[in-house]
């Protein structure tokens, strides 16, 4: 007989339930005094004072960002270059592993102050987040399979059965838009390694990549001689660093640091250093 | 049962009002009430359309691999239930080192194992989805072995002795006596199982088969409207598991009343 009441109550909690979802939109605005720092003299850089930002990373990516087997440390060409742009405007960062198809989503709920992942600048990730001016420029590349005859560029992707690629990223566009892959050809992966596993397992055709990262994974012993990229890099982009569209204060401070950090030469060294052609 | 007096079939009658009041699936009720709304609210809005016919190609292959794998699943259970309760200590030793391993292994990490280390030493390799179907059945058919195994265990002694001394040999009591009773009290648990291997399948995202879950993340990734896209995949799913349940419930019910 008690089980009216008990209904009652379930009502009331699913109804709780749906008004919790419906006040989740109310987001407080952030704390940005915006000084416009840049603009003042163009020669200082500002100083941001010690702030903490969080930076989300998808470290699969070699040679931009991985965790490194001995130290469990998340390095790379991203990491060294947020570090000297860290020195230059005073912040302290902290890199924390994400994953790629959520991660403008997790920067926009702040759950990131930004993102550095070797995240291509495109029109539609501008449509949620802010990028700082490119730091650099990368195309797609086509990898294969060593005896693969057949795929000579990425003109003929449209005919190889699975081609993979990693979820969210300018790879899956390219290949898709571009390629003209028809989608159910595409096979999406949530990291680009298990990728680069099946292919050299032989599970599917091909891998469309940047170009860095698909340099760095053939050169790793486990894939030696087994795959080949075919063709030139397919597209042209630059990556950029990411940050909440009303953190004018972060963006201002990276686009300065990075504009001394580039004249420096400092870019080509790390390039250098990474084997970035 | 008709002659009643006038005075008890009104009180029968409002006993009966109450009852059949308390008896309504109310739980269903309030699902079905507020997924019409929510439904309705979502089919007004066109992100919501694009994400759910995106989606809808998913619940194919969703449903396949889940049915796939839960009839192999069953039978795997069936044969290492049987050898959880055998006397041979062999045929007992592999069940129980079958039933042991997988269980005891996150089927996250059974499926990429499938997938990235079994089916590439066989040179079985060109489709994700059978090795992701097998390493859900896997793992399932260990899952099940156990409620086989509480099955027939669940059966009384007394029938065993009594099937024996009837001059039964070993296989003709399992099959004639025990197994039917056995399966018969186990049903709404097997049943349970399929609505969680249904849930578990979405873990094949991980190998890239294109499942539910897996073009929820595709569609929220492309969109970066991760809140409509699991939402739909949420609603998606809750509308299988709920055919499921009232299946389950169903299927309950005739088997209680066979029994009653």
């Amino acid at each position: 007989m008690s089980r009216v009441p008990r209904m009652l109550s379930m009502v009331l909690l699913t109804l709780l339930l749906l008004a919790a979802c419906g006040t989740n939109q109310t987001t407080a605005p952030a704390a940005t005094n915006a000084p416009a720092a840049g603009t003042t003299s163009s020669g200082a850089l500002p100083d941001l004072k010690g702030r903490k930002v969080v930076i989300g990373t998808d470290a699969t990516y070699p040679p931009f960002e991985s965790v490194d087997t001995a130290t469990n440390k998340i390095t790379g060409f991203d990491p060294d270059l947020m570090a000297e742009i860290a020195k230059k405007i005073n912040i302290t960062v902290e890199f924390q592993n994400a994953t790629f198809d959520t991660i403008f989503t997790a920067l926009q709920s702040k759950q990131y102050d930004a993102v550095m992942s070797a995240a291509t600048i495109t029109e539609e990730r501008k449509k949620i987040v802010a990028f700082s001016d490119p730091y650099i420029d990368v195309g797609q590349l086509v990898v294969v399979a060593a005896s693969n005859n057949t795929i000579k560029s990425y003109t003929d992707l449209p005919n190889a059965k699975a081609v993979g690629v990693q979820t969210g990223t300018t790879g899956e566009t390219a290949t898709l838009d571009k390629a003209k892959v028809p989608d159910a050809q595409v096979k999406r992966y949530q990291t680009i390694d298990l990728a680069f596993a099946d292919l050299a397992n032989g599970a599917i055709d091909a891998v469309v990549a940047d170009g860095p990262t698909v340099g760095n994974y053939l050169a790793q012993p486990q894939y030696d001689g087994k795959l080949k990229i075919v063709g030139d890099a397919f597209t042209t982009e630059s990556y950029g660093i990411a940050v909440n569209q009303n953190d004018t204060e972060l963006l201002n401070g990276i686009n300065a640091a990075l504009k001394e950090i580039k004249a420096a030469g400092v870019v080509d060294q790390l390039k250098a250093k990474y084997k970035i052609k | 049962m008709a002659q009643v007096t006038p005075t008890a079939s009104a009180r029968q009658g409002r006993v009966l009002n109450t009852q059949t009041l308390n008896n309504l699936p109310w739980w269903l009720i309030i699902i079905l009430l507020v997924g019409a709304y929510v439904i309705y609210s979502m089919l007004q809005e066109e992100k919501y359309v694009q994400a759910l016919t995106y989606l809808l190609q998913g619940i194919g292959l969703t449903v396949i691999i889940s049915v796939v794998a839960y009839a192999i699943a069953l039978a795997l259970g069936l044969i290492a239930g049987l050898g959880r309760v055998a006397k041979n200590p062999i045929l007992f030793t592999l069940a129980t080192l079958y039933v042991e391993v997988l269980r005891g292994i996150p089927l996250l990490v059974v499926i990429i194992y499938f997938q990235f280390v079994i089916a590439p030493s066989i040179g079985f390799n060109r489709t994700a989805e059978i090795a992701g179907t097998l390493a859900l059945a896997a793992c399932y058919g260990a899952y099940l072995a156990e409620v086989y195994r509480a099955g027939i265990q669940s059966i009384d002694r007394g029938q065993r002795e009594a099937a024996r001394s009837l001059g039964m040999s070993h296989y003709q009591m399992m099959r004639y006596i025990v197994l039917p009773q056995a399966i018969r009290r186990v049903i709404p648990a097997l049943a349970n199982d399929f609505i969680a291997l249904l849930k578990d399948s979405s873990l094949l995202s991980a190998i890239a088969i294109n499942e539910l879950t897996q073009l929820a993340r595709i569609q929220g990734a492309r969109t970066f409207d991760f809140f409509r896209a699991l939402n739909a995949a949420a609603m998606l799913y809750l509308m299988l598991t709920l055919v499921l349940s009232l299946g389950v419930r169903w299927v309950e019910r005739k088997t209680s009343n066979e029994r009653a």
